[in-house]
């Protein structure tokens, strides 16, 4: 059994069932259930962004709601005024790219944490200002656009054919995540990740690859905006929040960091647990919602995705007899012979 | 001109609300080596405990106290119980663990007192006092002088007393620490509960002005961060200066450049970091980092 | 009267084994030498004395059994383990390193001319006494770590790879302020040591160790004699 679950064609039929899954649910499934699934799609691509720059790039950005706030925004103006579909696509994944490459052209020779800290800005910023120009972003209540309804031809209704365009662009964008962080552009960031003055020495310019995550981030932030546009056919100034953002990373580390399928869980995490928060008690949301975070970090510190290999490391530790001598009582620790109350010199 | 003046005291004011919470994020960076998020809703809590204690009756003076040791006890418990299997990890997953307490601690303080504001007694009598024709509150003043008081306690804790050498010994290499007999677990505890009671000072301060909710300080501590990070992550000196530039200028912007007004005068201290930053990366303060291969 | 007392100490990085059954004694007033090749286990021996890695076995200083034990509460029983690398305070000044080696002692004079009698064993750091720990030499920063074990006043001192990184001559001149503390505080001593010459100026007895396991002991004068002992280690 276990042979035919790690076999590959194990992998290939469960990939097929679950594409399938995706491919029939909306057709099952109610409106707001579809709505749901289609916010993982777009927080997904929000979050893959968000993943090149700190999950595989190693370098924290509080910022990725900036960017998909500015693509909605970009998309909402478009959309309000009848620009074809495919430019209003195209620029809001270019604006919030150039938008990005500018930022990290000045700011990338900084040190992890002043990088952080413009990262932060970037919302906090942007927030009024969108509040401020009006008459592009339609102030503080927002801007609501009506547009990407069924076509007659495909007898779907329209929450239906969102979802399916929203999901076949979201896996376009997946694709090319996936190809970028497993080719050489991937395997220069873990180099600079690891140690940049290492990655210097081997002629993989720091500063280069992190403006260039950076730009990828941002454009994927955009184009996850004008995917939010097309689901919730709205934005507002909300959308840009610094607490947006902060979802956004503890969502990529719940559903784990540097990988592909936890980019995937987390957007899941991201959407369904305010529901769940707000049907076992809703005044009680963030109290919920706080504890099952710390609980997942406690249980599961690389993430969602690691439950596999976590089962399995403890299925075989309690196949192994007891008494070893150096028992690692704290998994976050690779260095297993230290003493586990001593945490190693803060880096 | 008057105006200028009661502007920047009142941004020095303003400032050293943030420079306390700022103060506390050194502590802890310095500390334990984590950047944390939670540390304003820590503050926040025990700002309720003591809320709750003078809704009983108990005086002002006495509820502070009472906050303060709270705020010592559950910062030191937190870093014992939550924080410490993280610390000397993966520093993504620590700032992480770091926002869920953010998200746990104000879940409390909602669940307890609800979302919505409520008055806080004020330390200071209201009312200013006359300065060369200046006005300024009595209320701006306290809490300038208090921030100091706060800083220099500190700077005596930490150049003078064996405690403060133990707490830096501890910071700068843990296990080597140990080695020499410090008890290390204890002094990292100390290290947050002490970050922890200097938050709990700010939440009292602003607490009158800003009337207390579980939310109250969301907006201070990114300013916070800000500052730590400005004033070179390891200078608590530099936190409170940079805090203190924050303020004022926030101030001034917001009176004075006619554009930027009411509502986006919350967005030019970070502009001003931003420049800083790029400017000088190692903030105003802080030492340039030679990174040894 | 015997002082520290190994008995099958055993311990493992994760699944790895790296020590196998380690047995010896050190007396009051002995001092011991560890011996052998990189890789031996001859640090992790220090740091299975020092409460630094979980072991099984038993370790008894003093008649108490320590196993188990935190560092810092094996420290305070009047264990000083300079470790390998040296584990300076980088942040800290000279001075300041040295007060926390004093930690333990209550008194404040005699912290005071405690560290009078360090700058005297090791005149260089004299100069450097409020400079700041990291900015000192290999050489310097070793022997502040050395300094730093003695203002404990410890019964026993565990010494890691002294020698190790430094240039010749500094290694001697360490190793003659250690020959020197041992005359005249009495203070025992495990050394760790590649450097079997210099090891040998010190101890009066050695244990050598390849892969985990104790492959010749004995005192000085047979183990200096020894083909395989001069061959392999006192070349170097």
């Amino acid at each position: 059994m276990k042979n035919f679950i790690s076999g590959r064609g194990f992998r290939v039929f469960a990939f097929v069932a679950i594409v399938a899954l995706f491919v029939l649910a909306p057709l099952v499934s109610t409106p707001f259930l579809n709505y749901q699934l289609s916010l993982i799609a777009v927080f997904g691509v929000a979050i893959l962004g968000l993943n090149i720059i700190m999950g595989y790039g190693g370098q924290v950005s509080l910022g990725q709601s900036a960017f998909l706030g500015l693509g909605a925004y970009v998309a909402a103006y478009g959309i309000m005024h009848d620009w074809p579909i495919l430019v209003v696509f195209i620029l809001s994944c270019a604006i919030p790219a150039v938008v990005g490459m500018l930022i990290a052209l000045a700011a990338a020779r900084l040190h992890g944490l002043a990088l952080a800290m413009i990262t932060i800005a970037l919302p906090i910023v942007g927030v009024p200002l969108a509040k401020r120009f009006s008459e592009f972003t339609g102030g503080a209540q927002g801007a609501t656009v009506s547009w990407l309804r069924a076509p007659d031809w495909s007898g779907l209704a329209s929450d239906q054919w969102r979802y399916y365009v929203v999901f076949i662009i979201a896996a376009v964008f997946f694709v090319i995540g996936r190809n970028l962080t497993k080719g050489r552009i991937g395997r220069a960031l873990a180099i600079v990740k690891t140690n940049e003055a290492v990655a210097m020495s081997m002629g993989v310019s720091a500063y280069r690859y992190k403006v260039l995550a950076f730009t990828v981030a941002s454009l994927f932030g955009g184009a996850a905006g004008f995917l939010y546009v097309a689901i919730v056919q709205f934005t507002s100034p909300e959308t840009m929040s610094f607490h947006s953002s902060i979802n956004m990373v503890v969502a990529m580390v719940i559903g784990g960091s540097a990988s592909i399928i936890g980019t995937i869980l987390g957007a899941a995490y991201l959407v369904f647990l305010p529901v769940i928060a707000g049907q076992i008690d809703p005044t009680q949301t963030a109290l919920i919602s706080g504890a099952v975070l710390l609980a997942v970090l406690f249980l599961l510190p690389h993430g969602l995705v690691s439950l596999p290999r976590r089962v399995s490391q403890l299925s075989k530790r309690s196949k192994r007899s007891l008494g070893r001598p150096t028992e690692d009582s704290s998994p976050q620790n690779s260095t297993a012979q230290e003493v586990v109350d001593i945490p190693e010199s803060p880096k | 001109m008057a105006y200028f003046i009661q502007l920047i005291v009142e941004g020095f004011a303003t400032g050293s609300i943030y420079g306390a919470l700022a103060l506390a994020i050194v502590l802890v960076n310095r500390s334990t080596g984590m950047i944390n998020f939670a540390q304003g809703a820590m503050a926040v809590l025990a700002t309720f405990v003591a809320y709750a204690l003078t809704q009983t009756g108990v005086p002002l003076i006495l509820a502070i106290v009472v906050a303060f040791a709270f705020a010592f006890v559950t910062g030191a418990l937190i870093e014992r119980v939550v924080v410490r299997r993280f610390e000397g990890g993966d520093p993504d997953t620590a700032v992480v663990v770091t926002i869920g307490l953010l998200i746990l601690l104000t879940g409390i303080s909602a669940a307890w007192f609800g979302y919505e504001p409520h008055p806080f007694p004020s330390l200071f009598p209201a009312g200013s006092i006359d300065i060369f024709g200046v006005f300024i509150s009595i209320r701006s003043l306290g809490t300038i002088v208090i921030l100091l008081i706060a800083m220099l306690l500190l700077q005596l804790l930490f150049r003078v007393t064996k405690i403060g050498l133990a707490m830096r010994a501890v910071a700068d290499n843990p296990q080597s620490a140990s080695l020499s007999g410090l008890p290390v677990s204890l002094l990292l505890m100390i290290g947050w509960g002490l970050a922890a009671a200097l938050g709990s000072v700010a939440g009292v301060l602003v607490a009158p002005q800003l009337f207390i909710s579980p939310a109250m300080l969301d907006f201070a501590l990114v300013y916070a961060l800000a500052a730590a990070i400005l004033g070179g992550i390891d200078s608590p000196i530099g936190a409170v200066v940079a805090a203190w530039t924050i303020g004022i200028v926030e101030n001034l912007a917001g009176a004075y450049i006619d554009f930027i007004g009411y509502d986006l005068k919350i967005a030019v201290p970070f502009v001003m970091v931003m420049v800083i930053l790029i400017v000088k990366p190692q903030g105003l303060f802080g030492r340039k980092v030679v990174v040894r291969v | 009267m015997i002082l520290l007392e190994l008995k099958d100490v055993g311990a493992a990085y994760g699944a790895a084994p790296v020590l196998h059954e380690i047995s010896f004694q050190v007396e009051e007033n002995d001092a011991a030498g560890i011996l052998g090749a990189n890789g031996a286990g001859k640090s992790t021996t220090l740091r299975a004395i020092s409460g630094m890695v979980s072991t099984t076995g038993s370790i008894r200083f003093d008649g108490k059994e320590i196993t188990g034990m935190r560092p810092d509460q094996i420290a305070r029983l009047g264990i000083a383990h300079v470790p390998e690398g040296r584990g300076t305070l980088g942040d800290l000044s000279v001075r300041d390193n040295l007060r926390v080696g004093a930690y333990q002692q209550r008194v404040h004079k005699t912290v005071e001319s405690d560290i009078e009698y360090c700058l005297d064993l090791f005149p260089n750091l004299r100069t450097r006494i409020s400079s700041n720990a990291s900015t000192l030499s290999g050489g310097e920063q070793q022997m502040l770590a050395i300094a730093r074990g003695i203002m404990a006043r410890p019964r026993l001192i565990l010494l890691d790879e002294a020698s190790l990184g430094l240039a010749p001559s500094t290694a001697q001149r360490v190793y003659e302020a250690i020959a020197r503390l041992r005359r005249e505080a009495g203070v025992s001593m495990v050394i760790v040591e590649q450097n079997a010459g210099l090891a040998f100026r010190v101890v009066d007895h050695a244990i050598v160790l390849e892969t985990g396991r104790i492959t010749l002991e004995g005192p000085r004068e047979k183990l200096m004699g020894m083909d395989e002992v001069r061959r392999a280690y006192l070349g170097s």
